[in-house]
């Protein structure tokens, strides 16, 4: 684990045991975090994104299981200040450490802010509930806390706001809130799962600059799961392109966009309309559709629909990581010498 | 029927439309109020062409859509209609009992797919309905049809008898396809087709539609609030802001030159898909404004960045700024815009 990684997830497998089989959503995936840094996660929907952002918080619900793999975060040590690495994957979901853990120094935010907020309190008791369990501090001071966190979001009026429940909020305000939530105990990592999918252009471009500030004055690291490899281009230094649950990808974002090595990414990014070139342009649909996740392909997930598969051998053979002189991963038969 | 005059190019007219919906409050339902949908709207489609209506959620863009397939009645204005034997009808204010031939010559495409297809009915069921319920065909006829149709798009026949929980979203969205051009329609209102798709089925669905577009000289009104998608398929288009059209122009022209600082701002808002493109965005401030408690003077006027004086009292009329530009702006020709400027692909 390098000096400034923050989070390392090695050979991730969670798996849901269904009755009607096996669901592999996440099979052996790979992504590191910098300290501060932000990796955008992308890939169809199905691919393990979500699962991966709720193994790292032990948020996996039964029959999903994390089965084998390493997560390991590096969090300073209460008593010296010096830096340990902890394995999240064995921690016990409801131990202690992984309850200090999850929301104290990593926190989410959901897409549907509607949803993951409780239509029955106010966000004020909400937030504020986060902050007395993780600081330990009284109500009145959590309630000041609170105004102070939702006024750094830009919550109009901050102290009268603070007792509104949130079907008296509209979507952007939600989300702000979500967000005050999530870093009203100053998080190491914030896991921004598709917070803008559910919001308008304008309102996901007010979150997203939002964020980037928050960003810039906590340094805080953000993992951004997401769809739209618009956002991405926008807000990633790094970029993780997932698969069937597998990693196929890692490297910088302007790697990504500009020379992608995997014929899946490439595949993606010739299936989005740019904007800017309209009509001249032609779309390459990627043919197919994402397979069954019942019934996995051997060998190379992306193989039935890769336009450059070997025969006999990417139909065959699990594609191994392979690290590229400049750093970045990628898992793809063409690059690990097998040609 | 009346025979109205309409130019030979233009497929549909929408002139002064207004869809109200009431605001009830009270042991009496008193109405207290109205929700200004859509607000005084002056719209032409051409024949064959794509046209996008774009805006965030709530503008009225659907609504503008249902008024059109008369799934509402519209509160005042016209909307003349070119039917297949070239006669001009205003479908605002024909009886419901007449609307049926119109129905066949108008469809849509609906946003969700999973909720947009009965889970009971098998997809023959599905795409063959509207053959039946129109006593197109029946039968052994009726089930060729329905074969023929899935091949168009894209789909086995051998599926026929299967139920939509067995597709995925994409498939499901060829299904409603093939049941919006069950019966050869000429002008097909798309509302949202893509969005619920993940991306690399969204680029098959705007594909087909387009193969099917020329195959069948077809007419679309494509909603969405994807501007990259709508720039991929649109002739024109509309931008509407709270139950009205602020800007109507060519795809190319609205996209490069804007002419509204409310399209200006949409446009700077869509994150570009290349990194080496990050350009600071014009973030717009606070909310759409309500409907039904609308700004005095330029709705958009307490969000735009160039508001004068003038703005905040006397509401902008659309017009005509040269080669087909329409703008609702009171300072359309002193204003120099942001367009999204040549962007290269870096692929």
């Amino acid at each position: 684990m390098l000096d400034n990684t923050l989070l390392e997830v090695k050979g991730l497998k969670t798996y849901f045991f269904l009755d009607e089989g096996t669901v592999k959503a996440v099979d052996g995936a790979d992504l590191s975090i910098e300290r501060g840094g932000t990796l955008g996660v992308v890939g169809e929907s199905g691919c393990g994104k979500s699962v991966t952002a709720f193994s790292i918080l032990q948020l996996v619900e039964r029959p999903g299981r994390i089965i084998a793999g390493e997560i390991l975060y590096r969090r300073p040590n209460r008593n010296g200040g010096q830096m340990e690495i902890i394995n999240l994957a064995q921690l016990k979901p409801n131990s202690r450490q992984m309850h200090s853990i999850r929301g104290g120094e990593i926190a989410m935010i959901f897409q549907e802010p509607m949803t993951s907020l409780s239509p029955v309190h106010t966000i004020g008791h909400q937030i504020g509930e986060a902050i007395m369990l993780h600081r330990g501090v009284s109500k009145q001071e959590a309630r000041k806390q609170v105004v102070e966190v939702l006024g750094r979001v830009g919550f109009p009026r901050p102290s009268e706001r603070v007792d509104a429940y949130p079907f008296q909020l509209s979507g952007g305000l939600r989300q702000r809130a979500m967000i005050a939530m999530a870093l009203s105990c100053q998080p190491s990592l914030l896991i921004a799962d598709e917070p803008t999918t559910a919001l308008d252009v304008t309102t996901q471009a007010q979150i997203l600059e939002l964020m980037q500030q928050l960003q810039s004055e906590m340094g805080m690291a953000i993992m951004l799961i997401t769809h739209n490899l618009g956002v991405v281009a926008e807000m990633c230094k790094e970029v993780a392109v997932m698969y069937l649950g597998l990693v196929v990808e890692q490297a910088t974002v302007d790697a990504i966009f500009h020379d992608p090595l995997h014929p899946y990414t490439r595949a993606l990014l010739h299936s989005i309309p740019m904007l800017g070139i309209g009509k001249a342009q032609h779309l390459n649909p990627i043919k197919g559709m994402v397979p069954d996740p019942y019934n996995r392909p051997r060998g190379c997930p992306f193989h039935p629909r890769c336009d450059q598969r070997m025969r006999g051998k990417c139909d065959v053979i699990e594609p191994p990581l392979v690290t590229m002189p400049d750093g970045r991963t990628v898992r793809c038969l063409l690059y690990s010498g097998e040609q | 029927m009346q025979t109205q005059l309409l130019p030979d190019n233009i497929q549909l007219q929408v002139s002064n439309l207004k869809m109200h919906f009431p605001i009830h409050k009270g042991l009496l339902r008193r109405i207290v109020g109205y929700v200004k949908a859509v607000d005084d709207v002056n719209l032409v489609v051409r024949s064959r062409e794509t046209l996008g209506l774009v805006g965030e959620s709530g503008c009225g863009k659907t609504t503008i859509g249902r008024c059109i397939m008369r799934a509402y009645t519209p509160t005042a204005g016209q909307i003349l209609y070119r039917n297949k034997e070239g006669k001009v009808v205003d479908l605002a204010t024909l009886p419901a009992n007449q609307l049926k031939p119109y129905r066949r010559e108008l469809r849509m495409v609906f946003q969700d797919p999973y909720s947009s297809l009965n889970p009971r009915m098998t997809v023959m069921d599905i795409v063959g309905d509207p053959l039946i319920v129109h006593g197109v065909a029946k039968g052994k006829e009726l089930e060729d049809r329905v074969a023929m149709l899935l091949k168009r798009v894209g789909l086995r026949p051998e599926y026929m008898r299967r139920y939509p929980h067995a597709f995925s979203g994409g498939q499901r969205q060829r299904i409603g396809l093939a049941r919006t051009l069950a019966l050869e329609p000429r002008l097909v209102i798309a509302d949202e087709p893509v969005s619920a798709l993940d991306v690399s089925v969204q680029a098959q669905i705007l594909n087909l539609m387009r193969d099917l577009q020329r195959e069948m000289d077809l007419t679309y009104i494509f909603i969405s609030h994807d501007l990259s998608v709508v720039e991929y398929v649109a002739d024109r288009v509309a931008v509407m802001y709270v139950g009205k059209l602020v800007e109507v122009s060519e795809t190319e022209d609205l996209f490069h030159n804007p002419r509204h600082p409310y399209t200006e701002a949409l446009l700077s808002a869509v994150p570009k898909t290349d990194p080496r493109l990050r350009t600071k965005r014009i973030v717009l401030e606070g909310d759409v404004a309500d409907p039904a408690n609308p700004p005095s003077g330029c709705y958009f006027h307490p969000r735009c960045r160039y508001a004068r004086d003038r703005c905040r009292v006397e509401s902008p009329q659309l017009r005509d700024i040269g080669a087909g530009h329409i703008v609702a702006c009171h300072y359309a020709d002193e204003l120099s815009l942001r367009g999204i400027g040549e962007i290269k692909s870096g692929l």
